[in-house]
């Protein structure tokens, strides 16, 4: 799955395997790793982006020394339908991160040495190319392919351009799942990142770059459409065997099919799974322009937020977890209290897991302090 | 003995003189079909003030002609055109008979009529006499349009709902008869929970968008609540009303051309009826509207401005409809053809990612051949969209999944007008947006209620233009300006 340089530099200061961390619950939280946040103010996605963002990387240590001569795969987050907005504001000023970030991004991996830059997504529903889905968005997908050499799309919702799907076992055996199977993308990169967006989640409270790893999972599996023994050739409607457990995912049973069928039991746990099995070795977070109240436009009281911040870590809960109280919560918290008023903490369920903390006193800000960036979701 | 033939040929030129002089003016009637239970006169008086001119009766049945003579007679004398519904059988040339004694306009009649009466054919989709005589074609089973209730209906492959609309066969119908004026006879359904005030306005639209007429027929609760003059039964009768009056003041609209980057050429009958229906139906869905050419008249069909052919019927084309194909696509163009198509040349390219077809390159364009023979009208839309590339969408909406719409165009591409239909009759949970990939400058929203059009923002964004629109019910309309 990961390749040995990739593991090198992940241990020796870009993230952690979760394996070689996983250790009994009682001690779990005490020694979850930490690693380094940046945080910058950023009002556009303009002029100012590309150097904001450059000085982030730079902040962490610099981005050559993760991607030079790799691989990169790079998870979107483009939740929901392209056609679906929030009142009249394109889905990149409110549930999916801006096209110019990808594009940016994409340019300084190439200028840092990248190999290869692969955007992964898994679009609702669908087999067709990333490219003809943001096209439906009214995105431009030559604007993001020309930004570096070598960048390409793939759609992961199914087999795609794999033979087989990729065995992800969760190290220590998984909440819900021991092993998830995966489109080849997942396993094909030298480096992992999470590039989502800085919003809330009816399901797990907040959506960042942990979330955001639901979508590796493709519906053939554990989709609607899914096959009982095998996987379905393509996809076919949501992930709903994930949220309420109605149905086991093709060929595969959970670690205790009596556990909670309650979305907010499940979903926290099947997605610190999945970043345990998949570790993310950069997390990036668009919070610039986003919405309140949700992830989607299909949900009711939401509305538009613009923070102007932006968030990147080389740990996904150290990131996730600055990023939840730029966002004016409590890390610390859990289910009853804001923002996992209806959930399970996914932070703190990673933090047991043993894949980083989520307490802000052992994590070290870059840039920005979280103080001076804060931007109160809740009273938006 | 020649003096009688010269009499005979005198009275035919004048019986058809005669039926030429009532046959005109039937493109301009509004058709009401008449509830048979009305059979008070006074009850015409709701025609007051609306543009109805039309009564069509249920003539069939001897009694039920009898009670309605009443109505009949005040008609006539309010200079109300006439028809008369008559049945089937034996029975029509009695109610043929009885309509002519009665002073009617025409008949509508599923079949030929003996004595030179002008006919309005009121026939089933698969029965429509396209070349036959008169003005009026009357689709006598179309769909009563809306968001049906059925179970699958939430949770179609594309993640928006099926739509219930006449949209397609009225535009098919208008290829195949474009001389004629389109009736759509869809009856509201007995037990809609859903039919409200809206619904009659809506099925008004669905068939004038796109060209067309709707019969206007009342359901039971409709035209008990008239009887009684139930509020929101007046209420509907005055959106029914005003819709007709709506459309009648921009009749002009119907002459504008449809914007259509794909086309469908096929017969359009018989075993390739639905295929090549539902992949009109479908593709309008997307949207992608689809220009329809029919294969006998392939030579005298619009080609221009097209990127895209699908030619799903099994059987192959003559060689000059082929020619002319392989030279679409020698030229750049996409042709979709079904499993039959005859071995071509050309070297194999990038298929669909759904794999169905051969996707041989040829020239500059591209050739799809499906791989099997049966075909899936939603697959077909889709893989051709996919194909063809959302970058060719002649324009793209935001938050319309309950909506169809309509891009029409004047010759000198100066003006457009969109017209769009919303079949969940509420306002959108958020408002829609449009995106043109033109430079169009000036904007105008038109809906039901309008007398007269408001501006609309015209936002200029990357490759094109991006307008937002108010929440609207059940139909708007943007005329646009470059």
């Amino acid at each position: 799955m990961q390749k040995d340089i990739t593991r090198r530099q992940w241990l020796s200061g870009f993230g952690v395997t979760a394996a070689s961390l996983w250790v009994p619950p009682a001690g779990r939280a005490a020694q979850a790793p930490t690693a380094p946040v940046a945080v910058a103010k950023c009002k556009t996605y303009g002029a100012e982006l590309l150097p904001t963002l450059e000085r982030m990387f730079d902040q962490l240590g610099g981005l050559g020394r993760l991607v030079k001569g790799k691989t990169v795969a790079v998870k979107l987050n483009l939740t929901g339908s392209p056609w679906y907005r929030m009142g009249h504001r394109p889905a990149e000023l409110a549930q999916w991160p801006h096209p110019r970030l990808i594009a940016a991004t994409a340019h300084l991996m190439g200028k840092a040495g990248a190999e290869r830059i692969r955007l992964l997504e898994s679009p609702w529903s669908t087999a067709e190319p990333v490219e003809e889905y943001i096209l439906q968005a009214g995105w431009d997908p030559q604007e993001i392919l020309s930004a570096a050499r070598r960048v390409e799309f793939e759609n992961t919702n199914y087999l795609g351009r794999g033979r087989e799907y990729s065995q992800f076992p969760v190290p220590g055996g998984g909440y819900i799942f021991k092993t998830y199977y995966l489109s080849h993308s997942y396993e094909d990169c030298d480096v992992f990142v999470s590039l989502a967006k800085l919003k809330e989640h009816g399901n797990t409270g907040v959506t960042l770059s942990i979330k955001n790893c639901f979508g590796n999972t493709p519906c053939t599996i554990y989709g609607d459409g899914a096959g009982e023994k095998d996987p379905s050739q393509f996809p076919r409607g949501g992930r709903d065997m994930l949220h309420r457990g109605d149905r086991q995912p093709a060929g595969i049973v959970e670690n205790d099919p009596k556990s909670p069928r309650e979305d907010g039991y499940r979903l926290p746990r099947i997605i610190v799974d999945l970043v345990a099995a998949r570790p993310i070795h950069l997390a990036i977070i668009d919070g610039i322009e986003t919405m309140a109240g949700g992830e989607g436009p299909w949900l009711p009281r939401i509305r538009p937020a613009s923070p102007g911040v932006l968030v990147i870590g080389t740990n996904c809960v150290t990131t996730d977890a600055v990023s939840t109280a730029l966002m004016g919560f409590d890390a610390m918290a859990d289910r009853g209290t804001a923002p996992f008023e209806r959930c399970d903490s996914t932070l703190r369920l990673a933090e047991e897991a043993g894949l980083g903390t989520r307490d802000l006193k052992r994590i070290e800000v870059l840039g920005t302090p979280i103080r001076e960036a804060v931007f109160k979701f809740r009273e938006a | 003995m020649a003096r009688a033939m010269k009499g005979d040929r005198e009275r035919r030129r004048t019986s058809v003189l005669s039926l030429q002089f009532r046959m005109d003016g039937m493109s301009d009637w509004i058709p009401f079909l008449w509830p048979a239970e009305w059979q008070d006169s006074a009850l015409l008086d709701l025609l007051k003030g609306t543009p109805i001119n039309c009564l069509i009766l249920k003539w069939a049945d001897p009694a039920g002609r009898q009670q309605l003579k009443p109505v009949v007679g005040r008609a006539r004398a309010a200079g109300l055109a006439l028809v008369a519904l008559v049945g089937t059988g034996a029975d029509r040339s009695a109610a043929v008979a009885s309509a002519q004694a009665a002073g009617f306009s025409a008949v509508a009649s599923d079949a030929e009529v003996q004595g030179g009466f002008p006919v309005i054919w009121w026939t089933e989709r698969s029965q429509v006499p396209w070349a036959a005589p008169g003005p009026v074609l009357a689709i006598a089973e179309g769909v009563w349009p809306g968001i049906p209730l059925r179970e699958e209906a939430g949770a179609g492959p594309t993640g928006m709902p099926w739509i219930d609309s006449n949209g397609w066969f009225v535009q098919l119908a208008r290829a195949r008869a474009p001389s004629k004026t389109i009736w759509v006879v869809a009856e509201p359904p007995a037990k809609d929970p859903f039919l409200g005030p809206s619904s009659y306005a809506l099925a008004i639209a669905d068939a004038e968008v796109y060209g067309a007429r709707w019969v206007i027929s009342l359901a039971e609760r409709q035209r008990a609540g008239l009887v009684t003059q139930d509020s929101q039964a007046v209420d509907a009768w005055k959106k029914l009303s005003g819709a007709i009056e709506f459309f009648e003041a921009h009749r002009n609209w119907r002459e504008l051309r449809l914007v259509s980057v794909a086309a469908v050429i096929s017969d359009f009958s018989g075993e390739n009826e639905f295929l090549s229906g539902e992949i009109l139906n479908l593709l309008a869905r997307r949207p992608l509207a689809a220009r329809i050419i029919e294969k006998g008249r392939w030579e005298s069909a619009s080609w221009e401005g097209l990127k895209a052919i699908i030619y799903p019927d099994p059987d192959p084309p003559s060689a000059e409809l082929r020619a002319k194909l392989l030279a679409f696509v020698k030229g750049g163009g996409l042709l979709v053809a079904g499993s039959k198509w005859p071995p071509t040349e050309g070297t194999p390219a990038n298929g669909d990612p759904y794999k169905r077809y051969q996707v041989r390159r040829l020239g500059k364009g591209r050739l799809a051949v499906a791989k099997e023979e049966t075909q899936d009208p939603y697959e077909v839309a889709r893989d051709t969209h996919l194909l063809l590339s959302h970058r060719n969408n002649p324009l793209q909406f935001f938050n319309a999944a309950s909506m169809n719409s309509y891009y029409t165009i004047t010759e000198d591409r100066k003006k457009a007008l969109v017209q769009i239909v919303n079949y969940s009759m509420r306002p959108a949970g958020h408002p829609v947006s449009v995106k043109f990939p033109e430079r169009y400058r000036a904007a105008r929203l038109w809906t039901l209620e309008s007398k007269a059009p408001a501006s609309l923002e015209v936002g200029a964004v990357d490759r094109g233009v991006e307008i937002h629109l108010p929440p609207f019910a059940v139909y708007a309309a943007i005329e646009l300006e470059k």
